[in-house]
């Protein structure tokens, strides 16, 4: 990022930002994000959100655990410990199915919480940066980068002001 | 009517005040007693009932087959009559090893006479609790071994056996009441080289030992009762309670002499675990000991079960059956040896002989395709099951 300054619009009708956001991308601003509090419709697309990759990471973490069980078993019940349960065979993949599938899900749902924390940067102590305290309420809010020497900060408040924001104020980022 | 105990046994009161002296009914008369005079006594009956507490009806076996008997001349024709409707047998894996040991009993229905001296021994041996009245009322006993009785009688209209209860409480039923027929049968713990109730268990409390011993850890089990759902032979007991030091189970195992008689060298067992026959596996632990320390190899009939020992009629016999010269070896062999549910491949590691009985009228009838095993033998002999 070559800006920590935002401009705000802040607006009271999900209309409102969707039709200013996809209009601010059309005439080339740089719209760092839009908060509400609740999904709108169609805003990823507009915003150019891509595909989460959660899914990879995911499939990662059950491939580790599925290879973690048959491992564990396979040495447990095989090479160090053979026991002979109802005369059936040491080293039979079907009987280790199920301890298989349920660290398989253990791995998938313990992984994909940390890699969701990790990707967001969320550690102990850390608190919310909240954009508008309102954004938790009802008003919406989309978020402009400001570009030195480019971003022409009174024309972006006067569109912002034509689509209907309800009020209009610059902000900066800490990091 | 249990004899009207008047005092209990050394160190508690087990067994007094429990039944009624039913003597004073009885006369003597020209030196013998009569059971038809009553001496100044007049009987009136009530509308009391008292329950029976008694095992006979526990257990069921669901009206399966387990019984093989022939009669002498068949059995002189054929010595495998009545038992060589095997069922085809398919593994579904390869089997295990079996170097070494390999413990297995043979019993032998012709012996057996159902004193129940095993059931006595076993239950010294292996310190197995008494329950008393009320539990045996709610199916609870915990022998280890039991003698399955099964009785038939004789249809006078058909001339053929009649075995089942259905069949006496039909009135049509023309049937000889005054003529029994019984069969003893021990049963315990088959130690099932496939063994269903190990696979069941989800701790691995009960598996194999390499001798073909169907063990238990003790401390491993955490009482799902799977594993009795799942034997056949209905062999597993599971210990309710806390039977010793509790002041509701009053018997031997409640004070410091009583617990004197317990064997230090069988666990004593806890509430909340499963437990059930173990072929005595102290004594071959200890006869194993007892060979290294001689610095010898274990023979035949170094080990003999506390059930095996107290059988008056030699019914029981213990072995290794991978030794080819023990007497359970030959015994395996013998034309008469069958297992129980065969056709389950279960693999019991007790052999049973076929019951010969000294009579004219052909028992097992003509031997049957294996296809058809247990279509016969469901009609003519799944008996009402009984248990002493």
């Amino acid at each position: 990022m070559d800006t920590n300054k935002v401009i705000l619009g802040i607006y009271n009708d999900p209309d409102h930002i969707y039709d200013t956001t996809k209009k601010l991308i059309h005439d080339g601003y740089r719209v760092r994000d839009v908060y509400s509090p609740f999904a709108i419709h169609g805003m990823d697309r507009v915003l150019g959100i891509k595909r989460s990759r959660l899914t990879v990471a995911a499939f990662c973490f059950a491939m580790t655990g599925i290879v973690l069980a048959l491992t564990l078993q396979t040495y447990a019940s095989y090479f160090d410990w053979q026991m002979n349960v109802g005369g059936k065979p040491s080293l039979h993949i079907p009987t280790y199915i199920p301890i298989t599938f349920e660290l398989a899900i253990l791995c998938t749902a313990f992984g994909m919480v940390g890699c969701f924390f990790a990707v967001n940067k969320m550690v102990w102590g850390k608190n919310a940066d909240i954009i508008d305290i309102r954004v938790t309420d009802d008003l919406f809010v989309v978020a402009i980068d400001i570009i030195p020497n480019k971003t022409d900060v009174a024309e972006l408040s006067s569109i912002l002001k034509n689509n209907g924001a309800i009020e209009i104020r610059e902000r900066e980022f800490e990091d | 009517m249990g004899y009207g105990k008047l005092i209990g046994k050394v160190a508690s009161n087990f067994g007094k005040g429990l039944g009624k002296n039913a003597f004073s009914l009885v006369g003597f008369e020209n030196g013998t007693y009569a059971y038809n005079t009553a001496n100044g006594v007049t009987l009136t009956k009530t509308d009391d009932g008292y329950e029976l507490a008694q095992t006979q009806t526990h257990h069921t076996i669901e009206g399966r087959n387990l019984l093989r008997e022939a009669s002498l001349d068949e059995y002189i024709k054929n010595p495998s009559a009545g038992n060589n409707d095997h069922a085809h047998i398919i593994s579904l894996w390869e089997e295990h090893d079996s170097k070494g040991h390999k413990w297995g009993m043979a019993i032998d229905m012709n012996a057996c006479t159902g004193c129940g001296a095993c059931v006595v021994s076993c239950s010294a041996e292996n310190n197995v609790p008494v329950v008393g009245r009320k539990e045996i009322l709610n199916s609870r006993e915990m022998h280890w071994i039991r003698i399955d009785r099964y009785y038939s009688f004789k249809n006078l209209a058909t001339g053929k056996p009649s075995t089942k209860e259905k069949e006496y409480n039909d009135k049509n039923n023309k049937i000889d009441f005054e003529h029994v027929t019984v069969m003893h049968q021990p049963m315990m713990c088959q130690h099932c080289g496939h063994a269903p109730c190990e696979t069941v268990c989800p701790v691995l409390a009960t598996v194999h030992s390499s001798e073909g011993l169907n063990q238990m850890a003790y401390n491993r089990c955490v009482g799902t009762r799977y594993c009795a759902n799942n034997c056949p032979y209905k062999v597993r007991r599971f210990n309710w309670f806390k039977y010793r030091e509790n002041d509701q189970f009053d018997f031997h195992f409640n004070n410091d002499l009583g617990r004197m008689v317990i064997n230090p060298d069988v666990t004593v067992r806890s509430r909340g675990v499963m437990e059930k026959c173990s072929f005595c596996v102290q004594r071959i632990q200890a006869s194993k000991l007892k060979a290294k320390i001689e610095n010898r190899k274990m023979v035949d009939g170094d080990v003999k079960t506390a059930c095996q020992q107290s059988c008056p009629a030699d019914a029981l016999v213990f072995g290794d059956m991978n030794d080819p010269n023990s007497e359970i070896s030959k015994l395996f062999k013998n034309e008469r040896k069958y297992v129980l549910l065969e056709e389950y491949n279960v693999q019991p590691s007790v052999g049973y002989m076929t019951k010969i009985r000294n009579v004219n009228e052909p028992i097992a009838g003509e031997q049957k395709a294996p296809a058809k095993h247990d279509e016969k033998h469901e009609e003519h002999k799944a008996a009402e099951h009984a248990h002493s």
